[in-house]
């Protein structure tokens, strides 16, 4: 039977019988399209409503905790679907065109459908990546808080044109609702109308969509809403505490930009590097695929590149996860710290004794843990550094430098993140060691304050 | 064909129905909710004289919100009346004018105790229950 349109690519790179990844990965999608049409009737996108209204929504509105589980569980699948499928896509070499390449008109114009559509596929990945970015910053709890200020600090390590780009990430010269109107604005207005210009020349027209819809992706999809639906009703979306000023910044980002963050923890006076050039870089180099030589020994160079990424990506995720699990481990062994000036020589909730030796044990981990005693002289230690003022441990006659200059917010900004509070100077950590986890710093803090 | 239509349909079912009901039932929730009665103080009982009027303020809860509404105090008599600063028409603020409650969207009137006077007012202004104990006010709005 003739077919009266041109054969299309889309179509025709769909393998019968076989459950094609880029097909569920767009059901994910239109699941968190549909679902979040209705949750926008229920987001006040301010900084101070946010929550709020996201908090309302999960607990007093019928099915209203249902719909953003669902909507949560298809950005989590769209993401990890579509990276999936264009992994997949790599690995089968789709970047390039298959079979020898003439130099007649027709192959010339295969090659540039052909690149057309890796560009194309590689945006759509973006956007979903997008939406997902900006979604999870959009409750403002504590942890989107944590990430917005991260995001505003990225913009702000631009060389030459940091404060603008800061200010026009923000919306202003601060985080501010300003910024979650922009968010909100690029989530539901912007990424939307791109993911269907970009899916619309991606599959080559809407009745596509329907020929892409086989037997078998068909029956695919119906496993995906099958799997979001049960994860909606069984593990509902997360939404963490208020932002609490005093305690600052807290939780990672989602799984996908781990290593992102495990990096700028990791290279801290890189930020821009690490948080801007290097992701825009990798995603370059994802478009630019099927621009670069072909034969098969660029093949073998092309897939032992892709697997050192793959696994250095992976390592860094795992570590970035290994200390949010510490984090955790520390958050229910340690001892609360945070309970005043006479917690130290009394007892804690299981009745178990404290002892001042404990709390000083505990700080000097903390000490060696951030390479304290290379500028700080410790306890009368020879060896100690002598660039910041002298650190004395509780138990010794002498109490910490500067006591009386501080408040107790202050000490956390200052010690919890120097260089946030002068970035040009004072006090810094050492590269690798990182800043110190909310507990860390509840322990120097009572160490500080409390220390008789 | 014919079978992929059908688990096409299959797929355009589900997704219809597990999006759509939550969805929809998540937009039509409110119809669920009653606003919720309370008693607000609302000053001096010798505050509400014969003449004019006074504004009291008491709060609604309102989705996440709890916000602030505005009522009127008018002395009848010995009694006091609480009304409702909402027209009957259509709801928007009424004003005190002239010893009338005069609504500016579309011309309606009411009395100083809120009877309807001119349409296209035909119901009167609704009023809440008025408690008077120690010289105090409270009314349950």
């Amino acid at each position: 039977m003739a077919n009266p349109e041109p054969e299309n690519i889309a179509v025709r790179s769909l393998r019968p019988g076989s459950v094609n990844l880029g097909v569920l990965a767009l059901v994910a999608a239109a699941a968190g399209l549909a679902s979040g049409l209705f949750l926008a009737f229920h987001f006040a996108p301010t900084l101070d409503e946010a929550r709020t209204s996201v908090a309302f929504l999960e607990s007093r509105v019928l099915f209203g905790s249902f719909l953003r589980g669902l909507h949560h569980w298809a950005g989590h699948f769209a993401v990890a679907l579509a990276a999936l499928h264009g992994l997949h896509a790599f690995w089968r070499g789709r970047h390039h065109v298959a079979g020898s390449l003439g130099s007649t008109a027709d192959a010339v114009e295969a090659l540039r459908a052909h690149r057309r559509r890796w560009v194309l596929g590689c945006l759509l990945l973006l956007v979903i990546v997008g939406f997902a970015y900006t979604g999870y910053l959009l409750p403002a709890d504590a942890r989107a808080r944590t990430g917005l200020d991260v995001m505003q600090g990225v913009a702000r390590s631009t060389p030459v044109a940091g404060e603008a780009s800061a200010a026009v990430a923000a919306g202003g010269p601060e985080v501010s609702s300003a910024t979650l109107v922009r968010l909100y604005a690029v989530h539901s207005l912007v990424l939307p109308v791109a993911l269907f210009l970009v899916l619309f020349a991606f599959v080559g027209g809407w009745p596509r969509l329907a020929e892409l819809l086989t037997r078998t992706n068909a029956l695919g999809g119906i496993a995906v809403l099958g799997c979001l639906a049960l994860l909606a009703w069984l593990s509902p979306a997360p939404l963490g505490p208020e932002f609490d000023p005093e305690i600052g910044a807290e939780g990672q980002p989602e799984w996908f930009f781990l290593w992102v963050n495990e990096l700028l923890h990791r290279f801290g006076s890189q930020t821009f590097l690490v948080g801007a050039v290097l992701p825009g870089a990798l995603v370059l180099l994802g478009i630019v695929l099927p621009w670069l030589p072909r034969s098969a020994r660029a093949r073998r160079v092309e897939l032992a590149c892709a697997v050192v990424l793959l696994a250095t990506l992976g390592w860094l995720t795992a570590a970035a996860l290994s200390h949010d699990k510490a984090h955790d481990d520390e958050a229910t062994s340690a001892p609360d710290t945070r309970d005043g000036p006479d917690a130290p020589g009394g007892t804690d909730e299981t009745g178990r004794q404290r002892t001042d030796g404990d709390i000083s044990g505990k700080v000097a981990a903390v000490f060696k843990r951030f390479r304290c005693g290379e500028c700080h002289m410790i306890d009368d230690d020879e060896d100690g550094g002598d660039s910041g003022p002298a650190l004395y441990r509780q138990g010794t006659d002498k109490l910490p430098p500067f006591r009386e200059l501080y408040t107790r917010p202050y000490f956390r900004l200052k010690v919890g993140d120097p260089a946030g509070l002068w970035p040009d100077g004072g006090m810094t950590y050492r590269k690798r060691a990182g800043l110190p986890t909310k507990q860390q710093l509840d322990l120097l803090e009572h160490w500080f304050f409390d220390a008789k | 064909m014919e079978r992929r239509d059908f688990t096409q349909r299959i797929l355009g079912g589900a997704f219809a129905a597990l999006l759509g009901v939550p969805g929809v039932a998540t937009v039509l929730d409110p119809a669920r909710r009653t606003a919720g009665s309370r008693w607000t103080d609302a000053g001096a009982a010798a505050d509400v004289t014969a003449e004019g009027v006074k504004t009291f303020s008491y709060e609604v809860e309102a989705g996440w919100e709890t916000r602030k509404e505005t009522g009127y105090l008018v002395r009848d008599g010995e009694a006091i009346i609480a009304l409702s600063a909402k027209c009957t028409h259509l709801g928007c603020k009424v004003r005190f004018k002239d010893d009338k409650f005069v609504c500016p969207c579309h011309g309606g009137m009411f009395s100083r105790t809120g009877a309807p006077e001119k349409e296209p007012v035909i119901e009167p202004l609704v009023r809440f229950v008025v408690e008077i104990k120690d010289g105090k006010v409270r009314v349950q709005t």
